[in-house]
């Protein structure tokens, strides 16, 4: 354990007021997702597997994603022929969904917790894959998990376990500063104390429990102890930030992104986050990178041919012109997706292709936006060691449990369960390499 | 009890599927009537009955409704047990079952039954509760965490919340402890917006900030200059259009003409690029005094004529409205207000009631066009303003103590320097100086540190804890890490400004957890104040608490009506109505422009939500009938309002109190904008979105979810179905059809009204149908507000469905009593608290239904009196 800790027995050399300056400020999203330091060792060899989780909330037109046959020899459907040269490397679903979920463009934030009916009073949100899965594998990268978005919303893809949902990312520079920009020594040792002063704010508000505790009744014991449960976990998160900070940061030659502010400009900015989640992967700052492509309250895309509102566009009606309008906005949205597939595949580590090593999950939580239903969703994975090339189809009326496949997903991240949320077993016919 | 009686041919469907207690719009007038606890509550009595009457269709050959009451346990400890209970209890205390087409069990069985469920339900309720009460413990939600801070410090326009995570809701609301999670993540950002607002809160040199006065030309500014060089904006003089002007694209224009104009015109609402953001940003945070003087002209081809009718023009600051103001005719009025603002925040004026869509897109484009205008002459932006130096913030932190110049004399490490500026700047805004640059470091001085860290720590968490007295023992853990601070050499601002974002991130701060039982003075101050201020009680509040007074009644009584009438009470209008109306969700779904140009109207949307607010408001205030949510003699309208529903007379942007016709399909909440907007689903409008809506948020009768497997119904708007043919051949199937039968009517009555509110006799489309002048949609299928509901009422429109609504006046009352008492106590409705409910209703019923009078009576409930 650090010296720089304040405890009430021992002095310590701490100065100045946590979070006092723009860097740690602006820390604080990723604070939420530290990791424990020192990382696990691979074992001697092998490359470590990774996930990377994408939605975007507002339903991908059906009639342009499914392919109309299932198997191998399976015909291209218009958004599956943008991503052809990867056709050996993914599996394309049909007829999954999470049991229950529904609500319409609620059902974003279940899509990888497949908690029930986020629009039920008294909903609460479960644990989302990423998270379980970092928090089951252990320390083992700076970053145990990296949620990031794009979009003006609050909404993430990562929640906790008892359903808080970790704020996302939205600022490609701000993600690069914290990956990959190395402060000076006075600067890391100045971060160091300032952490500890946040350690020693917990100490002192920890005091307190065992006399709060002590007369509590049930449902306050359990609210208190959520809080003091979240001191804790802010406790070792901090520590760990300390013992990584000391640590150099991964060097990369990619200069660091500007921002694009301008709201209509959708694929700009996704392809922009997407760089970075792929330079987190690659650089092992994180296994576990989340992205929500949050498509409420965009504006008018910025692409030839667009003239409406985005969320406007989804509710089509059918009318044939803004169903033309949806299909460019998807069509350039799979382009910038089959950018960062390439990438992944054309970079290597320990002789693999980094897809391999990497799983990408590419979805969205309404199978019609149009209509708001939450069935039948257009999924695909891509990657991660999976034996791809296959559509796989099944019951489009009584639909396949999607948690199934992070069953699937997990065991492949070396996560030791045999069931997630609704999944209760693998994905049928999806096997490993 | 009006409708109970009424037998449904739709109602005779299963428990299951007609969950909604009750036939439609009608509800156990539950326990009022109901008999008291039973002392004979055989189970075998009960048993008998459901025998005789109930288990050929709930028994084990069917289960309608997935329900089988000869197996049903009678363990009603257990939830689902003890809800199927009162549905069963519920189910045959209204009527609806046996179903009509069964032969009622004579009344002499039935009370028996009643009376025993009751009572045995009513103990199970309380049981449930663990002796607890019916509030179990919660933190503040962020709302309510930014507002309290605000207080706490001093700090009106202090912005925080967006740093915390969302808040879930439960029962509606973000107030109950079964939703108010807490997480790491949570701790982490109490920790940063404790310390932002603390950096707000003190004063860091002796002397105040230098008070400047700055007026900004417009015509001087860059952006503008190239604005009017291009003709996105018009140069004025003297009223008249500026000819001194030539509008070229040359950068020699923009830079070496020097203008003679004394007025700058706008004739759209937003200009592209930014321009018409102003560059000047203040250098220190604090209270800015602006002014802006500014008038309405009619632009014609490149001439100035006077203007007939005013204009409003909004003021922005960061993209955030401070206000809209009208503008009048010809003559100069001077704009002013008094607002908060952070170095690299910018002011943007955008003419509320001039066209969105940029007319002007290339060079000159102005001396061709003719349309309403506003002027403005300069922008003055003088502060920061303070009543006092240093400031009441600061005093509460640091009393009387000096503020003197640091050095390295004091043997302490010098002062932290304040946070930069964490709102994004704005891409036009100057950069601000840095505020110390080459100023003294200056921090509070104290003589005796642990002495007034003691006496300041302990003035601060006796208001931050709202308890009745803070122990040593309760200090002692932030009075050591001060202590540990000062030992360690950090100065003692430093040392105490640690120890108060320790206090602001301590359970004690933020959670509200009175003692079970009847709650002490101060826990019925925290409670009135987080329910009619949503926030923190005042001084005076826990001033009578610690005097015993509170809970009085005739002091009770005086506090609400002091905390209503204290501009604070805006909070609760606000929030109440966002959650119980949904009015937060006005911009979540934009329909097509095309289909729907109003929607790019900002001030028509913006005024909608105002509206039902000021509505809500003017009940309050006005202490008028809870009725008035069903139908209204009046509206809260301004003037664009007034244009869009068709009533005439409404002069200026502020909304005002209006008498309607009385042929108007306008009054209560139904039938204004923003719950219409609210409840379309985009670009077309769903009766049975609707129906669901008015069924919960007006009867509280939520009906249950569809059926897992149904297909939605896809919204169509090529002109060639209709919503209602749809509908009828979804309802076709029996499975949908006794819900449809209760959900569709409301929707049925608003088919009347579009996506923004307006009225409609034909629904717009973007396919067949006939052309109208001046817009892309065509007018296609007339629109059929007729329907019937379940138990053969029939109806033809709005008018004549507010008037069935208003056949069950308690339910309307009941729902507003419900939804109070969940914001006010954090807690849902159980079955133990129906007594008290009717208790309400019928109380405020006695005296003229006013919703003042009914917050009355919600307070004086043992209901809200105890935890």
């Amino acid at each position: 354990m650090s010296k720089n800790v304040y405890s009430p027995m021992r002095k310590t050399l701490a100065r100045r007021t946590f979070l006092r300056s723009a860097g740690v400020a602006l820390g604080l999203p990723l604070l939420d997702a530290m990791a424990p330091a020192f990382a696990r060792a691979n074992p001697a060899g092998a490359a470590p597997r990774r996930m990377l989780a994408i939605q975007t909330n507002m339903g991908i037109l059906p009639q342009n994603f499914f392919a109309t046959q299932a198997g191998g020899e399976y015909p291209l459907s218009p958004y599956l022929e943008i991503l052809k040269d990867f056709r050996g490397d993914m599996t394309v679903f049909s007829g999954v969904s999470h049991p229950e979920v529904d609500g319409g463009h609620a059902a974003d934030i279940c899509f990888l917790t497949a908690a029930p009916h986020p629009t039920h009073s008294g909903f609460k949100n479960t644990i989302s894959l990423d998270q379980f899965a970092a928090e089951r594998l252990g320390p083992q990268t700076r970053f145990p998990s990296l949620p990031l978005m794009v979009g003006v919303s609050g909404r993430s893809l990562s929640w906790t376990a008892n359903g808080v949902m970790i704020p996302a990312e939205r600022k490609p520079s701000e993600v690069y500063k914290q990956l990959f920009v190395q402060g000076g020594p006075d600067q890391v040792e100045s971060q160091v104390r300032k952490l500890g002063e946040g350690r020693s704010i917990l100490d002192t508000v920890t005091e307190p429990a065992a006399t709060l505790q002590r007369k509590l009744g049930p449902r306050d014991r359990e609210r208190v102890d959520q809080y003091f449960t979240a001191v804790r976990e802010l406790e070792r998160r901090l520590v760990v930030a300390q013992q990584w900070e000391r640590r150099p940061k991964p060097q990369v030659s990619a200069p660091p992104p500007t921002d694009i502010e301008d709201q209509t400009e959708l694929i700009g900015r996704t392809r922009l986050m997407f760089e970075i989640a792929r330079l987190a992967l690659e650089t092992d700052s994180t296994r576990m990178v989340t992205v929500l492509i949050d498509q409420n309250h965009t504006p008018t895309v910025n692409l030839p041919g667009v003239t409406e509102h985005h969320h406007g566009l989804t509710h089509h009606g059918n009318q044939p012109q803004r169903l033309a309008e949806l299909k460019l906005i998807e069509e350039a949205q799979f382009k910038v997706f089959a950018d960062l597939l390439g990438q992944l595949k054309s970079a290597r580590e320990h002789g693999a292709s980094m897809l391999d090593q990497t799983m990408v999950l590419y979805g969205t939580c309404m199978g019609s936006a149009n209509s708001h239903i939450n069935t039948n969703l257009p999924v695909l994975l891509a990657g991660g060691g999976f034996k791809h090339g296959r559509h796989l189809e099944f019951n489009a009326l009584r639909n396949y449990p999607l948690a199934n496949l992070f069953v699937s997903m997990l065991q492949r991240l070396g996560v030791e369960s045999d069931r997630f949320a609704s999944g209760t077993g693998t994905m049928t016919g999806l096997e490993v390499v | 009890m009006s409708g109970i009686t009424k037998r449904s041919p739709y109602a005779m469907g299963c428990l299951g599927v007609s969950l909604m207690a009750g036939l439609l719009w009608a509800r156990p007038a539950a326990a009022s009537d109901g008999p008291p606890p039973s002392t004979v509550a055989p189970e075998q009595a009960v048993r008998a009955v459901l025998q005789r009457h109930c288990v050929d269709c709930h028994g084990e050959d069917r289960q309608k409704g997935g329900l089988r009451l000869d197996t049903l346990a009678w363990g009603l400890e257990d939830r689902k047990t003890f809800d199927a209970w009162v549905k069963v209890y519920d189910k045959i205390r209204t009527g609806e079952m046996p179903p009509a087409d069964r032969t009622p069990p004579p009344a002499d069985q039935v009370t028996p039954v009643l009376d025993a469920l009751h009572g045995r339900l009513r103990q199970a309720s309380l049981d449930h509760r663990q002796g607890e009460g019916r509030a179990p413990g919660r933190r503040l939600n962020r709302q309510e965490y930014e507002n309290t801070l605000r207080d706490l410090l001093g700090l009106p326009g202090l912005r925080v919340k967006e740093h915390l995570p969302q808040d879930d809701k439960a029962h509606g609301f973000n107030k109950s402890g079964e939703a108010l999670n807490t997480s790491y993540v949570h701790l982490a950002r109490y920790m940063q917006v404790a310390q932002i607002a603390l950096d707000a809160a003190i004063a860091r040199s002796p002397e105040p900030p230098m008070h400047q006065t700055v007026r900004i030309d417009p015509y001087q500014e860059y952006w503008a200059r190239v604005a009017l060089a291009i003709g996105e904006m018009v140069p004025l003089v003297g009223m008249e259009a500026d000819a001194t002007w030539t509008i070229e694209l040359s950068t020699r224009a923009i830079d070496d003409t020097e203008p003679i104009s004394d007025a700058i015109g706008q004739l759209t609402e937003v200009l592209p690029r930014g321009f018409d953001l102003l560059s000047y940003s203040p250098r220190v945070p604090g209270q800015y005094r602006v002014r802006i003087p500014t008038y309405a002209f009619e632009w014609d081809k490149g001439k100035v004529l006077p203007a007939e009718r005013e204009q409003a023009l909004s003021v922005f600051i960061s993209g955030r409205l401070i206000g809209t103001f009208d503008v009048p005719p010809n003559e100069p009025k001077v704009i002013t207000f008094v607002e908060r603002m952070e170095p690299g925040e910018v002011l943007r004026l955008g003419p509320a009631t001039l066209p969105v869509v940029p007319i002007i897109v290339f060079p000159g484009k102005s001396k061709d066009y003719s349309g309403p205008g506003v002027a403005y002459q300069w922008v003055e932006v003088e502060g920061p303003i303070h009543d006092q130096w240093p400031p009441q913030s600061h005093r509460i932190l640091f009393g009387d103590l000096p503020i003197v110049t640091w050095s390295r004399d004091s043997g302490t490490e010098p002062p932290a320097a304040p946070g930069p500026p964490r709102l994004p700047r704005m891409p036009h805004a100057r950069l601000p100086e840095p505020t110390t640059g080459g100023q003294p470091v200056c921090s509070v001085h104290s003589d005796r540190p642990l002495e007034d860290a003691k006496r300041l720590l302990h003035g601060f968490t006796v208001k931050a804890f709202r308890q009745p007295t803070i122990t040593d023992e309760q200090l002692q853990p932030y009075l050591s890490l001060v202590q540990h601070k000062l030992d360690e050499g950090v100065c003692f601002q430093d040392a105490m400004l640690l120890g108060y974002q320790a206090v602001l991130c301590s359970p004690d701060f933020l959670f509200i957890r009175p003692e079970p039982g009847e709650l002490d003075g101060h826990a019925l101050a925290s409670r009135l104040s987080y329910f009619l201020w949503n926030s923190s009680p005042d001084d005076q509040l826990l001033a009578l608490a610690v005097a015993g007074r509170l809970s009085q009644p005739a002091v009770l009584h005086e506090q609400v009506e002091r905390l209503l009438d204290d501009p604070k009470s805006q909070r609760f209008i606000d929030d109440f109505c966002d959650q119980w109306l949904g009015l937060d969700q006005i911009h979540f779904t934009a329909p097509d422009a095309r289909l729907y140009p109003e929607y790019l109207d900002r001030l028509l949307v913006d005024s909608m939500v105002d509206e039902t607010r000021a509505f809500f408001a003017e009940m309050l205030g006005q202490d008028l009938s809870v009725l008035n949510v069903v139908d209204s003699d009046f509206a809260m309208l301004n003037s664009r309002l007034g244009r869009h529903y068709g009533v005439q007379g409404v002069v200026g942007v502020a909304v005002q109190r209006v008498d309607l016709p009385p042929d108007s399909l306008r009054g209560g909440l139904l039938t204004q904008g923003a719950v219409l907007k609210v409840t379309a689903n985009g670009t077309t409008t769903s009766p049975v979105t609707r129906g669901v809506w008015v069924m919960d948020r007006i009867l509280n009768q939520p009906p249950p979810p569809p059926p897992p497997a149904i297909p939605g119904i896809e919204p169509d708007i090529r002109g060639t179905t209709t919503i209602r043919e749809q509908l009828a051949q979804h309802r076709a199937s029996t499975s949908c059809a006794a819900c449809h039968a209760k959900i569709d009517p409301a929707g049925f009555a608003l088919e009347g009204f579009d996506v923004m509110g307006g009225v409609r006799e034909r629904y717009r489309s973007m396919g067949k149908g006939d052309g109208v002048p001046g817009v892309y949609y065509r007018l296609a299928q007339p629109v059929d507000c007729t329907g019937e509901l379940p138990d053969g009422r029939r109806f033809n429109g709005i008018r004549e469905f507010k008037q069935l609504l208003l056949e069950d006046p308690d339910q309307i009352t009941r729902n507003i009593v419900e939804r109070l008492v969940v914001y006010a106590t954090g807690a849902g409705i159980n079955f133990a608290d129906r007594d008290a409910i009717e208790q309400i209703v019928a109380a405020t019923k006695a005296k003229g239904d006013g919703l003042r009078t009914l917050i009355h009576q919600v307070v004086q409930s043992p209901i809200f009196l105890n935890r």
